[in-house]
């Protein structure tokens, strides 16, 4: 078991190797000067000149990527083009914003997903699965933004009891901050919670079919016992799976959400940086958002021994 | 094991009900209806609180507040003193007297004394510093400043290797403000810390990507001047003043109407129109200084013929365009002069008739065969966007062979800093000074390839910006004018109408020309 983890964990070094290149050669064939992005149409050529020295942008590019990927194996990231900000520091902040909403989004739209897509499966075809089902269904096809939108108009225009932009970290005001997360929180679960609540019913429903659950039936288990002892627990797999997919890449891409809200995560940084051509610091995030997925995911393999014995057993 | 489970579910869930209500008392407007504090959107962060240094127009808005160079811009963007009370300027215009405002002092309390304005010159003018604005002072554009010397406790003179008549102009310009600061605002390396400055407001937070948070500088002892523009009597109402980050414009105009925040600055006029109705708002325009404009670029092979250029002005209706382009807000300008300077007179008003058989007669002659022409524009910036699309229009009507090429916005500066274009539907930033705004459009295409490079235009150029005679200067800028009008290097369309949206909670508020939002004499009520 640890051999094949220690084996997962060494594939993440070529797969961010490879993030590496492509980052920095898409950032590169971008067109759009740093420099110029942060001087505006101010017209000073030697301020250009002197800057594009000090960010060592006047170097041949193979040089800068041994460059900066010399110093990010020693993780250094370097610092902001625009700010001058350490990305590193940049980064962590952003992504404590970020993990605040996404976090709390996925975990309390698996826990919906648990519960009414068992019911959902539980009752297939009657009208609690119908009506489950047909809320799965409009959640999957409303975007994130969308339902943000409306939320605003709804709780921070009409009734005016949220606020709909800024953000307050929890160390500072802890009240005050999860009123800034209701909203955003709110978005993500009803965007999110359609699709795993559909893999959990079709999941149940695969279990349910299956022989072993006939016995427990046939045993005269209650159909309680036959769904929490045995139907659910052989559902957690591929919901975790879903789960770690769904979390990591919220954590990395929550930039519509963050933008409608005005969060200062991790995704609008990105996003940010990509306009202003801060190569640093899109390189950075890109390569920490790759490690972050790959990271979960590996977390979420190294769950599945403690979900489900057979694979501890089969290990 | 699953009771377990569920158990835990169970009181996770209840804990995340008992937070939500205990939210729920909190309204949204609990802590906005705050009459001390001023709330103002801003659609990206500062990048840094060196004012003139790294800095973007927000850095702009904030520093205002907060840092007071000797000369600003009134109303009518003519000069007068800031941080000074009085300047005095010699017969040959090489030498500049300063003499500081009585009670001018820094936030941390003590008085800014002449050796301080020393002190902050010789920051700007280390080039090290990478003060944007250096090329104004270090001779590479103009003159270049000798010596920076305190003559006594309240008095700075500053002097010029060669006369200017623009240094007042250069010194007041409001993205290169050359701030009186305490030397406590650097660390005893050098490096920046934070702006120690002389305004209405102080300095006090910066929450990146989130807010910079201003308050109230109790000891600001104002001018006694008339307020106007950036200078005379400013009086701090309100106790805080908060930039607050909001990237989305919906999730402004949402935050706007739902009062939790006061001020949008700047808000596109198709927006600013949704909220025409709503009675918690209130929208105040103004013509702006930003110029719209269709840049030509003269090197090319096909428009370098001055005849292509001057039938595609002449194939442009540019009042009806300027109306459409502009939602009815602003008059069309074919001077590069905004119509709100001074400088702008009669002269400038003259424009490219709408004459599409004099531009049909001009492209024959210039043997126009229907070469292609690229219009270089972005969506990112919906008016530029629109100055290509209306102007596609009405070129494609007059046979001009006309294709848009939609870039995102840093490509499209990019490019314009290569020269590289035919067409580029722009918009320069404002220019407070109609010297400025001429040096936007001509200048040495060896250094500047976007420029329009007229020995001509250069050379009026040159004496407009030397002479101190306003009626020669005038003379000399309307001769320009014309020159621009024969050689079309580009169609100035219109200036972009300031829209701020305020609160109406608000009293006292004015747009004006330089755009900035000015938040002292401003006061809110509940």
């Amino acid at each position: 078991m640890s051999t094949y983890f220690l084996k997962r964990l060494l594939m993440i070094v070529p797969t961010l190797l490879l993030v590496t290149v492509t980052v920095f050669i898409v950032m590169r064939l971008v067109p759009g000067d740093p420099v110029v992005m942060m001087l505006g149409d101010i017209d000073n050529p030697e301020l250009v000149r002197q800057m594009r020295e000090e960010l060592r942008l006047d170097e041949p590019v193979i040089v800068q990527y041994f460059d900066w990927l010399g110093r990010i194996a020693l993780l250094d990231f370097g610092n902001s083009f625009v700010t001058g900000e350490p990305v590193v520091e940049t980064m962590l902040s952003r992504l404590g914003v970020t993990a605040q909403v996404v976090v709390i989004s996925v975990f309390l739209a698996t826990c919906l997903a648990v519960i009414f897509g068992t019911i959902a499966a539980w009752r297939q075809n009657r009208a609690s699965d119908l009506t489950i089902t047909m809320l799965a269904v409009g959640s999957m096809s409303v975007p994130a933004f969308w339902v943000g939108i409306a939320l605003i108009i709804v709780f921070g225009i009409k009734l005016q009891w949220l606020p709909t932009v800024g953000y307050v970290s929890p160390f500072d005001d802890l009240s005050e901050s999860l009123q800034f997360l209701v909203l955003p929180v709110l978005a993500l679960v009803v965007a999110e919670t359609g699709g795993l609540l559909r893999m959990v019913r079709s999941t149940t429903l695969d279990v349910l079919r299956k022989d072993y659950v006939t016995a427990a039936r046939a045993r005269g288990l209650t159909e309680r016992a036959v769904l929490f002892r045995h139907a659910l627990p052989n559902t957690l797999i591929p919901t975790a799976t879903l789960v770690g997919f769904t979390l990591g890449s919220l954590l990395g891409g929550a930039a519509v959400i963050e933008t409608v809200f005005t969060l200062p995560g991790l995704g609008r940084l990105l996003v940010e940086s990509v306009y202003a051509r801060d190569y640093v610091m899109v390189q950075g995030v890109m390569i920490f958002v790759a490690a972050i997925y790959v990271l979960v995911n590996l977390f979420v393999d190294m769950l599945y021994p403690l979900l489900d014995p057979r694979v501890r057993l089969q290990a | 094991m699953i009771w377990m489970h569920r158990s835990y579910i169970r009181d996770a869930l209840r804990l995340v009900a008992l937070g939500l209500l205990a939210m729920l008392p909190h309204s949204a407007n609990s802590s906005s209806n705050d009459v001390d504090e001023i709330r103002v959107a801003i659609t990206s962060d500062i990048r840094s609180s060196y004012p003139g240094v790294n800095r973007v127009s927000f850095t702009d808005d904030v520093m205002i507040h907060v840092v007071e160079p000797l000369v600003a811009h009134r109303d009518d963007l003519s000069v007068a003193p800031l941080a000074a009370k009085v300047v005095e300027v010699s017969d040959d215009l090489t030498r500049f007297r300063f003499t500081l405002r009585e009670g001018l002092r820094f936030h941390n309390g003590e008085l800014a004394t002449a050796d301080d304005v020393v002190y902050s010159w010789g920051r700007v003018l280390d080039p090290d510093t990478g003060f944007q604005c250096l090329p104004f002072f270090d001779g590479s554009s103009g003159a270049r400043v000798e010596s920076v010397k305190a003559e006594d406790e309240k008095t700075v003179l500053i002097t010029l290797d060669k006369p200017s008549a623009v240094f007042l102009e250069q010194l007041a310009y409001v993205q290169c403000p050359v701030a009186v600061l305490h030397r406590d605002s650097w660390d005893k390396d050098g490096n920046w810390l934070s702006p120690i400055g002389t305004g209405p407001y102080r300095f006090v937070e910066w929450k990146k990507g989130r807010y910079v948070l201003l308050r109230r500088f109790d000891d600001y002892v104002p001018s006694s001047e008339p307020t106007s523009g950036l200078v005379g009597n400013k009086q701090a109402h309100v106790e805080y003043l908060r930039f607050l980050v909001i990237p989305d414009v919906m999730a402004t105009s949402a935050a706007l109407v739902s009062g939790q925040i006061d001020v949008v600055p700047l808000l596109a006029p198709i927006n600013a129109l949704e909220l025409r109705h709503n009675q918690r708002v209130v929208a105040m325009d103004h013509e702006g200084l930003s110029r719209r404009t269709l840049l030509i670029q003269t090197d090319d092979p096909v428009l370098s013929d001055s005849r292509i250029r001057r039938a595609m002005a002449h194939a442009l209706d540019l009042e009806q365009f300027a109306d459409v382009a502009s939602l009815g807000l602003s008059p069309h300008n074919p001077s590069t002069i905004p119509r709100s300077d001074a400088m702008h007179t009669d002269a400038h008003a003259t424009s490219w008739a709408y004459d599409p058989v004099l531009a049909k007669t001009l492209l024959d002659e210039a043997g126009y065969a229907g070469e292609e022409i690229v219009v270089m524009t972005s969506r990112s910036e919906q008016a530029i966007f629109d100055l290509a699309m209306i102007a596609e229009a009405m070129w494609s009507k007059a046979g001009i062979n006309v294709r848009i090429e939609v870039l995102d916005f840093g490509t499209l500066l990019t490019r314009y800093f290569a020269g590289n274009f035919q067409v580029a539907a722009f918009e320069f930033s404002p220019r407070l000074t109609a010297i400025m705004n001429m040096h936007t459009l001509i200048g040495d295409k060896e250094v500047s390839p976007a420029r329009w490079d007229d020995p001509r235009a250069q050379t009026l150029l040159q004496q407009a910006s030397a002479t101190v005679d306003r009626e020669i200067r005038q003379s000399l800028l309307d001769q320009i004018h014309y020159l621009m009008l024969d050689e079309t290097p580009t169609i100035n369309i219109y200036n972009a109408p300031i829209i701020d949206v305020v609160s109406s909670k608000l009293q006292g508020y004015q747009p004006w020309a330089g755009a900035n939002p000015r938040l002292w004499n401003v006061q809110k009520s509940e």
